[in-house]
């Protein structure tokens, strides 16, 4: 993420003055939908709050619904007070923000949708001198991406006086063909440069702190490798259900859902090489790199090295949760997994032999994202007085929902004696840095307005990702499950336990 | 105290814990500030209804060190509070062992300290946040003794920052003992009296290898920033050779800080992009030190920047204009901005020896 972009202004203050970005109108194909309302548009207030805007910024919201621009901006101004995060709403930055915000009614699949949209632009760029930059950004069905970018294309406004980009959100395809064939239809219109594959969990702060605290610090590089670095577990549990959302989820999975994309971005954020620079280039290449190297697991090997489950009815504290099949849209005899667990080996120098456990579900005890990288123990154990054995040395860094990083080591408890408990060391983002940070999605729209693709997702990364989670995808596929296999509230199937018991390993508790 | 300041993060100053210790014994100080924690931990155990509590978390980034002037009267007071409520407000994102030396102007060399602990609940966070403080009372004269009781007591590892507030003590010859201990010194030359003479002792720290930077200077970034976009546009920026006048407008009859301070940036700036600007000064009325009103830069295009009303700025390029609102500048955002850059800073470094120059030689034109 470059702090400043160069630009051969000898007035620029780098140190001093916040980047900017330049004037552009931003294109939401989908605007009528959630993630407009709770992600984006409070993401791009909150940007204009902090004056990271243009002064000539602008919104053309897209969908099929008629509406006015002032319809729209009511609209919007009642998602952002209610969605925005850890932010004051202020009435009279919304007002001028607002004055950037226009609607248009239109079906991504009609041409003229796109003819209209040329002309909306058009006028735009004059009235608000956007010096012709647009991000379209699709915040519609997946299934409509290539139509969207063709549409682009085929009204000429897919190149203009300005840059033109374009950001898509996950899924990246469904599947290792699908993903090709996905990319393939965005290369007709846009070069790869230009694609924008947006991974939310990239923009988080403590994820972006994970390059800073490997490469920044020269401590614990040297203790990085399979020689001190027991195993690694990854972990993204929600306590939520699907929240009404059954019918797009059975769709998917967890395994799909979250392990293809986020954490297996994760996993590379934490095992890739360091580049030689800070440059979005370099960087995605040790990604790419890291992503290449996962062991692609046989047919034979996926019941030893993944596990699905899914959720049944239970109690939780005092009330009664249904089970997936039982939630609405849901198909009674559904075979979606909405908790997925795996072990992944990366096979090269650093990391040969050493195991990545990645699980992910919903309606597990607590919402918590994290990584736990277990050490080995010491080699000698002079202080095994209480039989416990020694316990490992662990540096978790906490993803959600308190960001930071925590190390936790043996102490002698006081006294006479020398007997050990472990104790922690933590550093807590919102306290050691008591500012407010960004969103995920602050960050991630600012840095594409900005053209920094760092935290964005290459396309030989979704395929990379893809590779190494199709076998299990495609031997779960033939699989009869005996659903449900865990109940609401607890850590997933026993099956899941079972797969790191045979390496001698358990699940961290969160 | 405790959890009494449970609710959204607002701009009142935080709850506070305090014991006074009688004389500076550093080990006994840190003593006693070890059984504040202890305190502070006990009590917000209890303040909860099911004694299970959250906790108080201890945050340090640096060693703050606050020079303040502790004279009698009203004025003198709230000057003191609002220097007490810009360190409570900046401890938000720059949590601190904050080290507050009162200076009294007379009375015999003595040194008091006394120890407190500042707290603030985050917005939405059960959690508190707390920072160390440390009240010196010492008298002018024991000035050069402070550095030595503040090197034990600062906070290992971390840098040590000075805020001296009252800009003439930067200028005492006791003050010198703080530049070894400091990684940082912050002042505020606005309302110094000898513009000329501020400017050359900042000049000669920075050139002696010291860090120290002018909040006059921090109040014109938003200002310079302003500069900076208008010609982040391709045409204006390769206009910038053309430029042959700049032009300074202030209020007043004796030119301030900011101007010469202004004045160097622009002329620095304009001349690497191969311009030979004049440099004028001019007065629009007014009687004494007045303020930086309206900035020119003449050449092939005409650009203005103007204080139009309150924080408000218009920005003028041959015919079109754009006003912008600019955050109000208070001590407390002053200093977020200057804490936030621990290192060297190229630009000041590099304007304020021309600073210097431009203040020992030049004259207001009165219009």
């Amino acid at each position: 993420m470059l702090e400043f972009m160069p630009s051969g202004n000898p007035f620029q203050d780098p140190l001093r003055f916040e980047r900017r970005v330049p004037e552009c109108t931003v294109v939401i194909f989908g605007a009528n939908g959630d993630l407009t309302k709770r992600k984006l548009l409070p993401a791009l207030y909150r940007l204009a709050y902090e004056q990271r805007l243009s002064p000539g910024f602008a919104v053309v919201g897209i969908s099929r619904t008629p509406m006015t621009d002032e319809r729209f901006r009511e609209n919007m101004r009642e998602s952002v007070a209610r969605f925005l995060e850890d932010a004051p709403f202020d009435e009279e930055v919304w007002t001028g923000f607002a004055t950037g915000l226009f609607y248009m009614a239109g079906d991504v699949n009609d041409p003229v949708c796109y003819q209209r949209l040329a002309t909306r632009l058009r006028a735009i760029e004059e009235t608000r001198r956007t010096g012709g930059n647009v991000l379209f950004y699709l915040s519609t069905q997946p299934s409509q991406y290539a139509a969207a970018a063709r549409g682009i294309g085929a009204a000429g406004i897919a190149s203009g006086n300005g840059w033109r980009r374009l950001v898509v959100e996950k899924p990246f395809g469904h599947d290792l063909k699908s993903a090709r064939v996905l990319s393939d239809a965005l290369h007709e219109v846009f070069d790869e440069r230009d694609v924008y594959r947006i991974d939310h969990y990239l923009g988080k702060e403590t994820v972006q702190n994970i390059l800073a605290f490997r490469f920044g610090n020269g401590i614990f590089e040297p203790l990085w490798n399979r020689r001190y670095i027991n195993h690694v577990q990854i972990t993204a549990a929600e306590s939520i259900g699907v929240e009404g959302r059954g019918s797009y989820y059975q769709e998917a999975g967890s395994l799909r859902d979250m392990i293809q994309n986020h954490l297996l971005q994760v996993m590379a954020t934490i095992a890739m090489e360091p580049s030689a620079t800070f440059d979005p280039g370099a960087v995605r290449d040790e990604r790419a790199k890291l992503l290449r190297s996962i062991h692609v697991m046989k047919p034979d090997e996926v019941a030893a090295n993944a596990v699905a489950g899914q959720y049944g009815a239970s109690r939780v504290g005092a009330a009664s949760v249904l089970g997936f099949r039982e939630e609405p849209g849901v198909d009674p005899q559904s075979r979606t997994d909405t908790y997925a667990a795996a072990t992944f080996f990366v096979e090269n120098w650093r990391w040969a032999g050493v195991p990545f456990y990645i699980r992910t579900g919903k309606r597990l005890p607590k919402r918590v994202s994290e990584i736990a990288i277990h050490f080995n123990a010491p080699p000698h154990d002079m202080f095994d007085a209480s039989g416990d054995g020694a316990r490992p040395n662990l540096l978790i860094v906490r993803i959600q929902p308190e960001e930071g990083i925590s190390l936790k080591f043996l102490s002698k408890q006081p006294g006479s004696g020398m007997k050990l408990r472990p104790v922690s060391m933590d550093f807590n983002y919102g306290s050691s840095f008591g500012g407010r940070s960004p969103s995920a999605y602050e960050t991630l729209l600012l840095d594409a307005i900005a053209g920094d693709a760092t935290l964005y997702t290459r396309q030989d990364m979704v395929e990379a990702s893809w590779a190494a989670v199709e076998p299990i995808a495609a031997v779960w596929s033939e699989q009869k499950f005996d659903f449900p296999n865990y109940p609401c509230g607890a850590w997933g199937p026993e099956a899941a336990d079972q797969m790191l018991a045979r390496r001698g390993h358990v699940w961290r508790k969160p | 105290m405790g959890t009494g300041g449970r609710g959204p993060d607002a701009r009142a100053p935080g709850t506070r814990l305090e014991k006074t210790v009688s004389a500076i014994l550093p080990q006994k100080v840190l003593h006693d500030l070890a059984g504040l924690w202890a305190t502070m931990g006990g009590h917000a155990d209890s303040g909860t209804e099911t004694g299970a509590s959250a906790g108080v978390l201890r945050a340090c980034t640096m060693t703050l060190v606050v020079l303040l002037d502790d004279l009698p009267g009203a004025e003198a007071a709230a000057v003191q509070q609002r220097a007490g409520e810009a360190i409570a407000m900046v401890m938000r994102e720059h949590p601190s062992r904050t080290i507050v030396i009162h200076l009294r102007p007379s009375g015999d060399a003595a040194l008091e300290a006394h120890v407190s602990a500042q707290c603030w609940m985050p917005f939405g966070k059960s959690q508190q946040i707390c920072c160390e403080q440390i009240d010196i009372t010492a008298t002018e004269a024991a000035l050069s003794d402070v550095p030595g009781v503040v090197l034990p007591l600062a906070a290992p590892d971390l840098p040590l920052v000075v805020w001296c507030r009252p800009a003439r003590l930067f200028r005492l010859p006791a003050f010198a003992g703080f530049f070894p201990l400091a990684g940082k010194v912050i002042l505020d030359s606005a309302g110094f009296p000898d513009t000329g003479a501020i400017l050359g002792d900042l000049a000669t720290a920075i050139a002696s290898g010291k860090r120290v930077c002018d909040l006059a200077w921090t109040r014109l970034t938003r200002r310079r920033e302003l500069i900076a976009q208008i010609f982040e546009n391709p045409v204006y920026l390769s206009q910038i050779a053309t430029v042959t006048d700049v032009r300074i407008r202030c209020t007043g009859s004796a030119i301030p800080v900011s101007a010469y301070y202004f004045a160097a940036w622009l002329k620095q700036c304009l001349e690497s992009g191969g311009a030979e600007p004049r440099l004028q000064f001019v007065s629009e009325g007014g009687e004494g030190r007045g303020e930086l009103a309206v900035v020119e830069i003449s050449g092939r295009n005409h650009v203005e920047v103007e204080l139009v009303e309150g924080a408000v700025f218009e920005a003028r390029v041959d015919t079109l204009a754009n006003r912008t609102a600019l955050p109000v500048f208070t001590d407390d955002a002053l200093l977020r901005e200057e804490l936030g850059l621990i290192g060297h800073d190229p630009v000041y470094e590099k304007t304020v020896g021309l600073a210097a120059k431009l203040a020992s030689g030049w004259e207001m034109e009165f219009h």
